[in-house]
């Protein structure tokens, strides 16, 4: 299966654009428990974060997560959701994307099961988004950013075990999806278009 | 194997994120007061050990009427030499309210006596703060105009 066609890239596409507003549709409900906490969030990255990874999983290409991060950061800003972070959002958007790329490159070397993987990928994902929005804006002392990080590797955790239960049902749709579809047409592969008018 | 892995993971963190919350909702328990920041520490002085002082003087708001006020409160450069934080002439001071509204002063302006205070009461009232209860406001006197009165101050940070 081609790793850039169009059906891959259109399937980053809809999770990116998931992320990123599933977070605004999750962050009230969110907030009620985060204010209870007293901290300024996790909960929403979290969940946001779960589609990044779930599309690194099923589009294995290396920086698949930064470049969709990239691309969030983008939309994100165009559409004037900078949050508190202001114009250096971008930052809090491509640091975790980077961290799921790198989690996922080490995992391949280490062995990690596909459940470990998702799951730490997610957590880590969330607590360097957390980490970065402290360094950033919130400036945190010790008691509140350690749970801010523990809520957010927490909420993680269990979006990640959320992200398996989608890449295992979504796999085989793929799959099934790229064996039906011989003429597949690589986004990339414009320039064949003549040897493919020449197939029909 | 993994499943069970990744169920004590988060069982554990969920008991790590119960007690830090625990801690923090416990030391974040609202001390209503005076947050005082400058060299390098932070203090939370409650309303109570603000002070007493009455001090007098007048006002003068954005039309040019002047008032005249009595209060009780204290000199904010007597406030924040008691709880430990030096401002000198080249300081630079903000006052921020609970509805984020701020005011710069002046080392110069805050050693100047008389000058700056944190009042609790006007002509005998409570002053409250933003959801009721007590509050504080900064007076400065001889101001041209009501910009630096800041209403439910709520921090004083020197630079």
């Amino acid at each position: 299966m081609n790793r850039y066609s169009l059906r891959n890239l259109l399937f980053l596409t809809l999770c990116c654009d998931l992320g990123l507003f599933s977070k605004r549709l999750l962050s009230p409900a969110a907030n009620i428990l985060t204010d209870f906490l007293r901290i300024p969030g996790g909960i929403g990255t979290s969940f946001s974060l779960m589609f990044l990874v779930v599309a690194a999983e099923l589009v294995p290409v290396f920086g698949c997560a930064t470049l969709m991060s990239l691309v969030q950061s983008l939309i994100a800003l165009s559409l004037g959701m900078v949050g508190s972070m202001g114009i250096l959002s971008p930052i809090g958007y491509v640091v975790p994307g980077l961290v799921i790329d790198l989690l996922f490159l080490l995992s391949r070397k280490a062995g990690l099961g596909t459940d470990l993987k998702l799951t730490a990928a997610n957590m880590l994902g969330a607590a360097s988004a957390g980490v970065a929005a402290n360094l950033i804006v919130f400036r945190l002392p010790a008691v509140p950013l350690a749970l801010y990080i523990v809520v957010a590797l927490t909420s993680g955790a269990i979006c990640g075990c959320f992200a398996g239960v989608l890449v295992k049902r979504l796999r085989p749709v793929l799959s099934a999806s790229a064996a039906s579809d011989p003429g597949e047409r690589s986004a990339s592969g414009a320039k064949n278009i003549p040897n493919n008018c020449k197939n029909n | 194997m993994q499943k069970k892995l990744i169920t004590g993971i988060i069982a554990a963190l969920v008991v790590i994120a119960a007690v830090l919350a625990f801690v923090n909702r416990k030391g974040g328990a609202d001390v209503s007061g005076l947050v005082l920041s400058g060299g390098g520490k932070e203090i939370t002085v409650s309303w109570e050990n603000v002070g007493g002082q009455s001090f007098d003087g007048d006002l003068v708001n954005g039309k040019g009427e002047v008032s005249h006020h009595e209060y009780t409160g204290v000199e904010l450069q007597a406030l924040l030499q008691a709880n430990g934080i030096e401002v000198t002439e080249s300081s630079a001071i903000t006052a921020a309210s609970e509805d984020n509204y701020s005011a710069e002063l002046t080392g110069a302006e805050l050693l100047e006596a008389g000058k700056v205070y944190v009042a609790l009461t006007d002509g005998g009232e409570q002053i409250q703060g933003i959801d009721g209860g007590q509050g504080a406001q900064l007076i400065v006197f001889g101001d041209q105009n009501s910009k630096r009165a800041v209403r439910y101050l709520k921090a004083i940070t020197v630079k």
